[in-house]
């Protein structure tokens, strides 16, 4: 088993169109303690929604924003990868130290190596989420 | 007696006939020789006292031509001389090619007295001459077209032999081969970069005609003849009709994008069908992960336990079916293999598992080799038999998976060695086979092994097994360093 470090924590943001899934990850996130704060979006086009609304109200601090983003591949209209691009043209603070985990079913070798290609992105994951792979990356984005 | 008293009689004379170049043979009218000077027995090889008193038979051969005395005597007596090239056979049997001047010599009265031939030996130049002629027949035999010039000063250079078929192919007509080669050459051939094929290496290039006949493809390579004083004294021009060719090509390269769009158009199919049967398996997964996690009561847990062990078999089994397609269907890269890489990768997917913690992972290497082959085709093998080294683990104190690369004199050898549960003798046979299962306790989708053999045998290597029931299982994959086809491992070193 993995040890999880102490001091590490994080808001994260849960994107995927599967409501199982979220609920799955929501619960093992929040089990694991590795997030404060966890959003949930079922679509990319709600998950930029989101952003964008956070980023123009002033009225909240930057404590509340997610500093982890869990992004699925396969979605409906717009998916993980347009969803990448997107946030990469979005010229913010928080976009800047942001992590973007791709949480994916997948084993094409070429999403794994798309995504690693962009600088957002954090680490890929396969599902589902296990407490073992929330401690391993808790490992690497504290590293 | 004969020569002596020639000797005595025109000492001056006999004396220049030895020592001409040519070979003097004289003879009475019955054919006997009575002289035989020098050069004669240069040129036949019977000296002058072994030729005296015999006929001119002793040198001639009949399956040559038929020139023996008795026809030789009968032409004399019509005509006086005869100018002549006949084969000759010498003492050691060897045939040669004289020209020679055969001469009745007639008394005061008319009456016929001596033979004289004078004959030079040509053999050398009739050989060059046959030569020539095969060579001529094999030019206008072959398809390709050929012609070569004779460069000449000021570049005008003349057509030295050209072939029916560079006739044929270039469409040249008699009249246009009267000019120099250069003109006819630009005036056939006005894309020819005159002054490339000018140079002193071979050039070639490519031409397109279109005619009634339909669109034709021609190939026109010049190559130069340099002489003694390293400067061009011919040059061959060779055109050859390579239509054919050009459309086996054009069909290969059409064929060939088809294919690999299909199989792209496969792999989305397969890893798209994976995704989707594997996106609410994992979700069976992850909610049994939670639900251990959560621990909902020792009533529920051999429930979540029997789920989650099944909805895992499934996910292998699928994992199986995706790595066999993609593996029979997977261009190969080669490259570099670390073996001790791969056995860190194989590890680490098994280091964390609740059977993998209770396993030493071993990895012996001890002469570094390194060999080029394919490395995702390799990764397969180690997961698999590493894998399996793990699943068929015993649970006791010592367990270990060792892997060891070693060589012989031809093969490189890689095993994978535990001490399991092992492999019944009655079926080992069985192991590699499709779908087969040694074992009904353990899950498994029966492909590893066999996709293992496949792979392996995809590298040009064999797999053997030997095992012994609660006690170990070793798989030694055998890899010929001279493995034939692009999977070489004569860049093996042992560094």
């Amino acid at each position: 088993m993995v040890k999880k470090p102490e001091s590490f924590t994080s808001n994260v943001l849960l994107i995927d169109d599967n409501d199982i899934d979220n609920f799955i990850n929501e619960r093992m996130v929040r089990g694991c303690r590795f997030a404060d704060i966890v959003y949930v979006n079922t679509s990319t086009r709600s998950a930029i929604e989101f952003l964008r609304n956070l980023a123009a109200n002033p009225a909240i601090g930057i404590e509340h924003f997610p500093t982890v983003i869990f992004l699925d591949i396969n979605m409906p209209i717009l998916d993980g990868f347009q969803f990448l691009e997107e946030l990469e043209k979005y010229d913010a603070e928080f976009v800047r130290n942001l992590k973007v985990v791709m949480l994916t079913s997948s084993i094409n070798p070429e999403d794994e190596e798309k995504a690693r290609k962009s600088k957002l992105v954090a680490d890929f994951l396969h599902k589902p989420l296990t407490e073992d792979s929330l401690n391993q990356l808790t490992k690497q984005l504290v590293s | 007696m004969i020569r002596t008293k020639l000797l005595k009689e025109h000492s001056v004379l006999v004396q220049m006939l030895e020592a001409l170049g040519d070979a003097v043979i004289v003879s009475d009218i019955e054919g006997k020789i009575i002289y035989w000077n020098k050069q004669s027995e240069v040129d036949f090889g019977f000296t002058s006292a072994e030729a005296l008193g015999n006929t001119i038979n002793l040198i001639t051969t009949e399956q040559r031509d038929g020139t023996s005395y008795a026809e030789v005597w009968d032409r004399l007596l019509r005509q006086t001389t005869i100018n002549t090239e006949v084969a000759r056979k010498c003492k050691d049997g060897s045939i040669i090619w004289v020209q020679v001047r055969i001469t009745l010599l007639r008394d005061s009265s008319e009456q016929p007295l001596y033979i004289i031939g004078v004959s030079r030996n040509v053999t050398e130049d009739i050989l060059k001459k046959n030569k020539l002629l095969v060579f001529e027949a094999i030019l206008e035999s072959i398809q390709e077209g050929v012609l070569i010039t004779e460069e000449s000063q000021g570049g005008a250079d003349d057509i030295l032999l050209v072939n029916k078929a560079f006739i044929v192919l270039s469409g040249l007509n008699q009249t246009q081969l009267k000019s120099g080669a250069a003109t006819v050459l630009k005036s056939v051939f006005p894309e020819w970069n005159w002054s490339e094929a000018d140079s002193k290496s071979i050039s070639q290039f490519e031409v397109k005609r279109d005619s009634k006949a339909g669109t034709r493809f021609l190939s026109l390579i010049t190559v130069p003849v340099i002489d003694n004083h390293g400067s061009v004294s011919h040059r061959m021009i060779m055109l050859r009709d390579i239509t054919h060719l050009r459309m086996r090509e054009d069909q290969l390269q059409i064929q060939n994008r088809e294919l690999k769009s299909t199989n792209m158009e496969l792999d989305r199919m397969v890893y798209g069908v994976s995704h989707d049967l594997r996106a609410p398996l994992n979700s069976i997964i992850g909610l049994t992960n939670l639900m251990k996690k959560e621990s909902y009561g020792k009533e529920a847990s051999p429930y979540i336990d029997r789920i989650a062990q099944s909805a895992e078999r499934l996910n292998d089994f699928i994992n199986n079916i995706i790595q066999y397609s993609k593996n029979n269907r997977k261009v190969p890269s080669i490259q570099k293999i670390d073996f001790g890489e791969l056995f860190n990768i194989s590890a680490d997917l098994h280091r964390y598992t609740e059977a993998g913690q209770k396993i030493a992972f071993q990895y012996i290497n001890k002469e570094r080799i390194v060999i080029e082959s394919d490395k995702d085709r390799w990764q397969i093998i180690f997961n698999n038999l590493i894998g399996n080294s793990i699943k068929f683990s015993r649970s006791i104190p010592n367990s270990y998976v060792k892997v060891v690369v070693t060589r012989n004199e031809s093969a490189v050898l890689v095993s994978v060695e535990d001490n399991g549960t092992g492999i019944p003798k009655d079926r080992m046979d069985s192991v590699f086979d499709m779908f087969y299962r040694a074992d009904n306790i353990r899950s498994g989708s029966g492909l590893g092994l066999y996709i293992v053999r496949e792979t392996v045998q995809a590298l040009g290597g064999e797999i053997s097994v030997e095992s012994q029931v609660n006690s170990m299982t070793k798989f030694t994959i055998s890899i010929p360093l001279k493995a034939t086809g692009a999977y070489g491992t004569e860049s093996y070193r042992a560094t």
